[in-house]
């Protein structure tokens, strides 16, 4: 039975691990995605209804599935050995904290709106999305292309 | 530059191809469907649209990333990935436009499922750079 191959930049960890981890990394990594997507269709068409089902979404998809994002990029972090001073894991992980940052900001404003009908709500929560999307597009970005940085 | 632009497109349609299918899934999995048909043929078209995309970015990101068309996992993907594409146009032109019934809930659901593995089995690959299906 063959050892199994390593990275170059493992050093006694098998490589197993990394890549489950990074499986589960990406599948959390959609499904975050798509409830944002969808939080945002129902944004757009279902308000002020669809804000408990935005809540809802926010509370046992998104929270949960950005926590495991957190755990298994620093968990693959730490298996690669690269150390957090990378460009791309700075970017990455800068990007993370924007788009999560804005997501629940996006939230309060969403809230403070059900109770407030001033205009400055519903902009602050366009401002808060396009945070987002630069956020996750910027991240995406930089890991997409980790090798280049 | 360029390939770097091509493989960030390519995972983000990677990540839209596997959101769209799981809210498929999930919303044929729910008693009351959120979508109407219009809206139903919709989603799955732009689905087809994702698959095909995800196979020409994924062909353009073969050399520049020193792999070659007869790399084992490579193959696997395009294989799996062609059966993707004829389970959603399966889907889009069968048993999207019959009636909704218990039985054909239960088909859809397990035809979205199946679509899930399949591509749960490309990133698989992707990931590991090893596949089961060739060698």
């Amino acid at each position: 039975m063959p050892s199994p191959k390593r990275h170059f930049y493992f050093t006694n960890l098998p490589m197993e691990l990394y890549n489950h981890i990074k499986i589960f990394h990406i599948f959390s990594a959609t499904f975050l995605l798509s409830s944002m997507v969808y939080s945002y269709y129902l944004w757009q068409t279902a308000a002020p209804t669809g804000i408990g089902r935005i809540q809802t979404q926010t509370l046992f998809i998104i929270l949960p599935c950005a926590l495991i994002q957190l755990m298994t990029g620093f968990s693959m972090i730490s298996l690669e050995k690269t150390g957090i001073a990378a460009l791309w894991i700075k970017g990455s992980v800068g990007g993370f904290l924007l788009a999560m940052g804005c997501w629940f900001a996006f939230i309060y404003c969403l809230l403070a709106h059900v109770h407030s009908a001033r205009r400055t709500y519903y902009n602050l929560q366009v401002i808060s999305l396009t945070g987002c999307l630069i956020g996750i597009i910027s991240m995406l970005f930089f890991m997409a292309n980790k090798t280049q940085f | 530059m360029l390939i770097s632009l091509i493989k960030f497109i390519h995972i983000l349609l990677v990540l839209g191809l596997i959101g769209g299918i799981g809210y498929c899934f999930m919303t044929t999995s729910s008693r009351q469907s959120s979508l109407t048909f219009t809206q139903f043929s919709f989603l799955h078209r732009l689905l087809l649209w994702l698959s095909l995309l995800l196979g020409i970015t994924g062909t353009l990101l073969v050399y520049p990333r020193h792999f070659t068309f007869h790399t084992p996992w490579i193959k696997a993907a395009y294989v799996l990935l062609f059966a993707v594409t004829l389970g959603i146009l399966f889907l889009k032109r069968r048993i999207s436009h019959l009636p909704p019934t218990p039985t054909l809930a239960l088909a859809r659901q397990g035809s979205y499922f199946f679509i899930i593995l399949l591509l749960f089995l490309i990133v698989h690959d992707a990931v590991t750079k090893t596949t089961f299906l060739f060698y």
